[in-house]
């Protein structure tokens, strides 16, 4: 194998596959990337059996072949070559020279045969989505995705595609965030727990333009943009009814800004205990009141007028939980509804209800 | 207190008095010794041994079974008369305690004499002899208190505590155990004024920043308070089997139990637990421990769910000898995150709460989990 390779393009592509790689491997060729030439181009793939990421790159193919080298190596490499020209050579004992402009490495490379091929299953449908449209959808919700091992079926992001209709799910059992779009028909409706590292990643590799397309099978799940493939595994196990996590009809609601509520919370949870920095919201006609109190620091109040004319209520939550939710709306205003001091709130966008994020009270 | 529990059975068993009584789990069963009469300590029963080998070892012995109840009542008491003598009181356990004496000299005298109305006071009082320990701290006032079991009373005078220490055996010190004793033993180091003459660049090389806290130790350093009352740090359930097990359903209902038993425990401290531990001893003693920290909780049912979850992802490769759970990273109760999920936690809560006031008013099992109730071999 032979290739010739422009160092920029060679960069982006190790770029985009290269955070697959987990840095202790059970298996050592899964520390490697695997680079297969093709008409024009060189395959890039990465893979840790559970998320790979496939990308094509630009290149003059001198002689055909496969070989694996050590990703973050070479990726370390070619980021510190100048822009020009890189020439890949595969020698005896799948030892791979490196060339540019003055520079020569060579590297032990691995046999590509043992390499775990980065699948993609072939869906019946896809959906065609705008790039910036997925990586909102994600940030809403993506804050969400729990780090608790134990429940392995928290530790995703739930796509659901039924009716017109994209969702998507994450909860960590104190708040949940939900986010949605309209789409064409979808046919059957499908749903599937993508694991977070695969979000993670997918939300790195978007750009602002393009188009990418999704598609859930059985257990995998696909994205695809020009000249790239990602697949996850789907996480096997029961996602939460989250329908019914969702309050309805709660008896208070309150709208107010976006900017002035979320600088309130920072200033206020400074002295808020450190773990999980409770602050309390007493709502009463035309005021809100936050406060946060810490025995060894001392406390702090601020109030905002709002425009309220219920029942007083006090609620105790995690500010942290409170800023997230409020993180990904884009829209001055925000919309809060709750019932009482047991009862979970719900976080909305002034826009509408594509957004919105359950928090569960905490007892202060 | 001295062989605390085998004394206050023979205090309250005049028949027993001057016979070998060893207290704990039943003899022809695998339980342990949990306290012997200096009568059977004299034919080598220790606490923490196989009760078996205690029977073969002393076959004339009384063998009685732990009742907590009454040596907690008996604790209480005499917690109550070290109390009478400063405020500083850190029981250790149910028969042992630190006392901070600093400062009290105008009322009682010199420490050493404060210290002989304390023994004087619980022998009357409650018919039972304490062995005590005088030191100008805490580390060397407990090792004080063993060397004179029993109705003993060692002073080491301010100043003399490295000489008290050094022809000690290492296994006095605080946190050195049969492994790091071992570690000691290949550098040649079996006294702790070995220790003192050591530099602490080998024991650090050797132990790591323990090899540091050793080193103090063994100079007889120790800055630590007298807590008094400190929370308790874990609330816990074992079990030994009767016979070793390997059968999933028995070790989930045990755990069942236990964590009933804790988080009845945790309700009446008012406490909750954010961190769950399971224990499983195997049949070769082996012992393994894998704890989850979540929310905090004092409900039952959660506590069983996560070590259900920990003991789900266990092979059984062994029989199971021992299975237990404990709660840990304690905080106050009805504080904290409310779960989202599980909407009937809250009404789990106020369950557990009127459970444990009907069982405290008509008995400890009126009302347990369906479970739990032996199943009725009529049916």
């Amino acid at each position: 194998m032979e290739v010739i390779l422009d160092r920029d393009a060679f960069l982006k592509g190790l770029q985009m596959v290269q955070n697959i790689v987990e840095p202790r491997q059970t298996m050592p060729i899964l520390a490697n990337v695997l680079l297969e030439t093709e008409e024009g181009t060189v395959r890039l793939s990465a893979t840790d059996l559970e998320v790979g990421a496939r990308v094509s790159v630009p290149a003059r193919v001198v002689g055909k072949g496969a070989i694996t080298v050590a990703a973050r190596k070479l990726a370390e490499i070619v980021k510190e070559l100048p822009a020009a020209a890189v020439a890949l050579k595969v020698g005896d004992n799948a030892s791979v020279s490196l060339r540019c402009a003055g520079a020569a490495y060579r590297l032990v490379g691995l046999p590509p045969d043992d390499f775990p091929a980065v699948a993609p299953a072939s869906p019946g449908a896809w959906l065609t989505l705008e790039a910036k449209a997925l990586r909102d959808m994600l940030g809403q919700t993506s804050f969400a995705v729990s780090h608790d091992e134990t429940r392995y079926a928290l530790n995703g992001v739930l796509f659901s595609l039924q009716g017109k209709e994209l969702r998507l799910v994450a909860t960590d059992g104190h708040r949940l965030a939900l986010a949605s779009r309209a789409i064409g028909e979808v046919g059957k409706p499908v749903t599937g727990i993508v694991p977070r590292k695969a979000i993670g990643e997918v939300m790195r590799v978007l750009g602002a333009g393009e188009e990418v397309q999704l598609a859930l099978t059985e257990n995998q799940f696909v994205l695809q943009m020009p000249n790239f493939v990602m697949t996850a595994r789907l996480i096997e196990g029961q996602f939460p009814n989250y329908e019914a996590v969702v309050p309805k009809n709660h008896p208070g609601r309150l709208t107010i800004g976006r900017a002035a509520l979320g600088a309130a919370l920072r200033r206020v949870s400074v002295m808020a205990e450190e773990r999980n920095k409770p602050v309390k919201l007493t709502l009463a006609p035309t005021v809100l009141r936050i406060t946060a109190s810490s025995a060894e620091l001392g406390d702090a109040e601020e109030t905002l007028d709002v425009d309220y004319g219920g029942d007083e209520v006090s609620i105790g939550f995690n500010s942290r939980y409170l800023l997230d939710a409020l993180g990904p709306i884009e829209h001055e205003q925000v919309v809060l509804e709750f019932k009482d001091a047991l009862s979970p709130g719900v976080v909305r966008s002034g826009a509408g209800d594509a957004y919105c994020c359950v928090i569960m009270p905490m007892r202060i | 207190m001295d062989a605390f529990y085998a004394a206050v059975e023979q205090r309250d068993r005049p028949a027993l008095r001057g016979r070998p009584v060893i207290v704990g789990a039943d003899p022809r069963g695998r339980g342990v010794v949990s306290a012997a009469s200096y009568e059977a300590r004299r034919s080598g029963v220790r606490s923490a041994m196989p009760i078996s080998r205690a029977a073969r070892l002393c076959p004339d012995a009384v063998f009685l079974p732990v009742d907590m109840a009454r040596y907690g009542r008996v604790s209480d008491e005499i917690m109550a008369i070290l109390g009478d003598f400063s405020p500083l009181v850190e029981p250790v356990s149910v028969d042992e305690a630190f006392l901070d004496l600093t400062g009290t000299a105008p009322l009682f005298g010199p420490p050493v004499e404060a210290v002989r109305r304390i023994k004087r006071r619980i022998r009357d009082e409650t018919g039972l002899t304490a062995s005590a320990g005088l030191a100008t701290n805490k580390f060397v006032a407990k090792v004080a208190s063993d060397l004179d079991k029993p109705d003993g009373l060692v002073v080491v005078a301010p100043g003399s505590e490295a000489d008290f220490l050094a022809p000690l055996s290492v296994e006095r010190l605080w946190g050195v155990g049969k492994a790091t004793a071992r570690l000691l033993g290949e550098l040649g180091i079996t006294t702790i004024g070995q220790i003192q003459r050591l530099s602490e660049g080998p024991l650090v090389a050797r132990l790591g920043a323990h090899g540091r806290e050793l080193k103090a130790l063994a100079l007889g350093r120790d800055d630590r308070a007298v807590e008094p009352e400190s929370a308790p740090r874990s609330m816990g359930a074992e079990t030994t089997f009767e016979r070793d097990c390997r059968v999933r359903a028995t070790l989930e209902r045990t755990l069942r139990g236990q964590a009933e038993r804790v988080a009845r425990e945790l309700r009446a401290s008012g406490l909750a637990a954010a961190r769950v531990t399971l224990k499983l001893r195997w049949a070769d003693f082996r012992t393994l421990t894998r704890s989850h920290t979540g929310d905090p909780t004092q409900d039952g049912l959660e506590i069983y769910r996560r070590a259900l979850t920990l003991l789900g992802r266990e092979r059984l490769v062994q029989p199971v000898r021992l299975i237990g759970v404990a709660a840990g990273a304690l905080r106050p109760e009805a504080r904290g995150q409310l779960p989202l999920l599980d909407p009937a936690a809250l009404r789990r809560e106020r369950l557990g709460r009127a459970v444990d006031r009907i069982n405290a008013r008509f008995g400890r099992a009126t009302i347990v989990p369906a479970t739990l109730v032996p199943e009725d071999p009529a049916e």
